[in-house]
């Protein structure tokens, strides 16, 4: 009875309770406390039921520190073994499962935003957070955002046929996952066992794309790669000006005036030969719908890229053209007649000249724009940048010690290449030249970049690849910048186009070749077992040699 | 009766309150505004005929089972500041330029959160389908865990290790992140024997 009294007393006077604190002390037994903490952990085989639901209630009644207060109290009547029960029954009430306990949406929701390292570390937890990774798939989706935000995830994932498995619905992605690790998919039908082979799947891919594309770099640097050779065996006057590719083709145009499609599941003969031109052709450009292309005859042609039918022929340069773009609705053009054109492209069959350009003093052998500026190089050493919509000269570029024969332009940078063997980079905000960068031992012919390198193609055959992120550095030193190069063509490197996997390159010797820097990479089979390690209930070979 | 002119009535929208009841059978008020961005109280309006003004001033308080006085009170705290904010979508959240004192506001509000208020609002921003509030639950979450190790996420949490030793060496070894470590690892070891193996040639 007492110990109600002091409750009651102690009811709503949380000023008097430091004062009353002693007095609980003394006058809480220790079978009070015991039987208190029975009530608590809702043990109710007690003989005082009853009682201690009626001091429970009032217990209720109290503020909150009050509660608290006299908790504390009782805790500290407890001797070390007690304390150990209370412990143990205290921190199941404590955890806050956010993974486990959560809904699941609100799990994944969570997970979704862990990267690779976070989500490894989280694998290893609890046999819940597990579950949770796995049943949610949480490697899959991060697979697929990686793939939808980094074009290199993507186009390796495309390269090696992997965007199968993901972006698309379960089945698909189950059946596809089946096949390839050879299950066959009749032997699993329950939910886990789907659950489980898709979680493994894709968690061992994750690692895999990762090290294919270390491997990709150390190619890329060291000059590791495959090549694919396509003759294409001209008849009289042999060499290939100009290429461009995509997934499915290269587009050639020959010094021999024809233009050769070919098909890369098929390079041994071209699937389209276009014929017309009365010229060498020395650039082309195409598009989903047309291709077009420029000659030594002086003349312009627009194709139907399907069925290979010359849509229009377009007769104004009085010499040979040497270079063209096109793109939303205009076409730059550049000839050995010193002028740049700028066309307005309506329709193929509707091309108008819209501007000419004068100022160069010899043939010009480049253009390249976009919607801000034009910019072309010559034979006369100098880039000259003009507004695209004006068409008025902006600045002209010197530097380089003789005549440039290659260039291209993009974002905030120019890079030039020259008879004088060099590169040159350039701001062309403030014209300046930003970077030499010297190797080739004969004329630049012909050079791409990327935010990460520079390829370039030189007269002795030779072709380069430069770091750009260490040529943009100003504290690069010269050695660090030529990363590899690559020596297989026997004959003046004419023009060429890379992505992250590929360089294609054409030469006067009459080929084409691929480098992949892809396939056939220096593996190290002994890391990349070191995550086979089965552990499957189902049967599974062995993951796929790369 | 007739409705006062639209510009008016455009005014008076942040003034109609929307009536709630917590868990506890306390009542909360919010604005129209701010109670739209729940997906449930939404729904509810729709279901109940709370499509005006006139028919919300006159409503029952809407019963809130699952959300505790102290949630609640965060949760309408919360609309109220986000109330005037354009719809929430999954993919353009971040890239719509945030106002940089919500975003402010919102780092505060989640650092007031105790694990366990935030656990309990992160329920019930669930139940009420708050997507803005849900994604800053999660998102909160996950930098708890971002860059511990995997003891110290046990630690906050107090989870138990119920793995076995031979599960958990067997885990380690399968770790996606490690075997990326690994490689990595060979990878320089490789590129430092090439550099040294010209030295020791020559």
């Amino acid at each position: 009875m007492e110990y109600d009294l002091i409750i009651a007393s102690d009811d709503q006077q949380t000023p008097s309770f430091q004062d009353n604190q002693t007095q609980l002390m003394e006058t809480v037994s220790e079978s009070g406390t015991a039987a208190l903490l029975a009530v608590m952990s809702l043990h109710e085989d007690g003989t005082d039921h009853k009682m201690f639901r009626e001091r429970l209630e009032c217990f209720h009644t109290w503020p909150q520190e009050a509660q608290i207060a006299f908790v504390k109290t009782l805790i500290r009547h407890l001797k070390h073994p007690q304390l150990a029960e209370v412990a143990a029954f205290l921190t199941p009430l404590l955890q806050r499962d956010f993974i486990a306990a959560l809904p699941s949406c609100a799990a994944e929701h969570v997970l979704q935003y862990l990267d690779a390292p976070a989500l490894s570390r989280c694998e290893a937890v609890s046999k819940n957070w597990q579950r949770v990774i796995a049943e949610s798939q949480m490697w899959k989706r991060l697979i697929e955002a990686k793939a939808r935000g980094d074009p290199l995830w993507r186009g390796l994932m495309k390269q090696r046929d992997w965007l199968r498995f993901i972006f698309s619905n379960r089945d698909n992605c189950i059946n596809a996952i089946c096949s390839e690790e050879s299950i066959d998919p009749k032997t699993i039908c329950d939910n886990q066992t789907i659950c489980f082979i898709l979680h493994r799947f894709f968690r061992k891919l994750y690692p895999k794309i990762v090290k294919e594309l270390a491997n990709l770099e150390t190619n890329w640097r060291n000059g590791t790669n495959h090549q694919t050779l396509i003759n294409c065996n001209s008849e009289n006057s042999k060499g290939v000006y100009c290429l461009q590719y995509d997934d499915d083709k290269i587009v050639s145009g020959l010094r021999d005036n024809t233009i050769k499609v070919w098909h890369r599941n098929n390079l041994s003969i071209p699937s389209l030969t276009l014929t017309g031109h009365t010229g060498s052709v020395l650039c082309l450009q195409y598009d989903q719908r047309i291709i077009v292309s420029g000659s030594s005859d002086g003349t312009i042609r627009i194709w139907d890229i399907h069925t290979g039918e010359c849509l229009n022929t377009l007769i104004h340069h009085a010499e040979a053209v040497l270079h063209l773009r096109f793109g939303s609705g205009r076409m730059v053009t550049c000839s050995k007649d010193r002028t740049v054109v700028v066309w307005e492209m309506t329709s193929p069959k509707q091309m108008s000249v819209q501007n000419v350009l004068s100022g160069h003093r010899a043939a010009v052998n480049v253009v390249d724009f976009d919607e801000t500026y034009i910019v072309s190089a010559s034979g006369d050493r100098t880039i000259k940048v003009w507004g695209t919509d004006d068409c008025a000269p902006i600045r002209t570029l010197t530097g380089h010690r003789r005549g440039i024969a290659c260039l291209q332009y993009k974002g905030k940078l120019i890079v030039s290449g020259s008879s004088d063997n060099t590169i040159r980079v350039w701001d062309i905000d403030r014209g300046a030249c930003i970077r030499v960068l010297e190797g080739h031992d004969e004329l630049v012919r012909c050079l791409r970049f990327d935010s990460k390198r520079i390829v370039s193609g030189a007269y002795d055959g030779k072709i380069k690849i430069w770091d750009m992120e260490a040529a943009l550095d100003p504290n690069s030193t010269t050695h660090s910048l030529c990363l590899a190069t690559l020596n297989r063509h026997t004959g003046r490197v004419f023009r060429l186009q890379f992505d992250d996997f590929q360089v294609v390159s054409s030469s006067h010797d009459d080929t084409i070749i691929v480098w992949d820097f892809l396939s056939h990479c220096p593996l190290l089979p002994s890391a990349l077992m070191t995550t086979c390690h089965e552990s499957a209930p189902v049967p599974i070979p062995m993951e796929h040699a790369l | 009766m007739a409705d006062g002119p639209s510009g008016a009535k455009k005014c008076r929208d942040d003034d109609v309150l929307f009536r709630v009841k917590s868990k506890e059978d306390r009542e909360y008020t919010l604005s129209k505004k701010a109670a739209q961005l729940s997906g449930t109280i939404h729904h509810y309006s729709e279901n109940y005929g709370l499509d005006n003004d006139e028919a919300i001033m006159k409503m029952e308080p809407m019963s809130l089972l699952e959300v505790s006085s102290e949630s609640l009170h965060h949760i309408i705290r919360w609309c109220e500041q986000h109330r005037n904010c354009p719809i929430w979508e999954e993919e353009k959240w971040w890239q719509n330029e945030r106002d940089a004192e919500l975003t402010k506001w919102e780092d505060e509000f989640m650092a007031e959160m105790t694990s366990e208020t935030l656990y309990n609002l992160f329920l019930a921003a669930n139940f009420l389908d708050i997507k803005c509030l849900l994604d800053k639950c999660a998102q909160s979450v996950a930098d708890m865990i971002k860059g511990k190790s995997v003891d110290e996420i046990r630690e906050i949490w107090m989870l138990e290790n119920d793995f076995t030793p031979e599960e958990e060496e067997k885990i380690k070894n399968e770790n996606p992140w490690e075997a990326i470590l690994r490689y990595q690892e060979q990878l320089e070891k490789e590129k430092e024997e090439q550099a040294s193996q010209p030295a020791a040639s020559s």
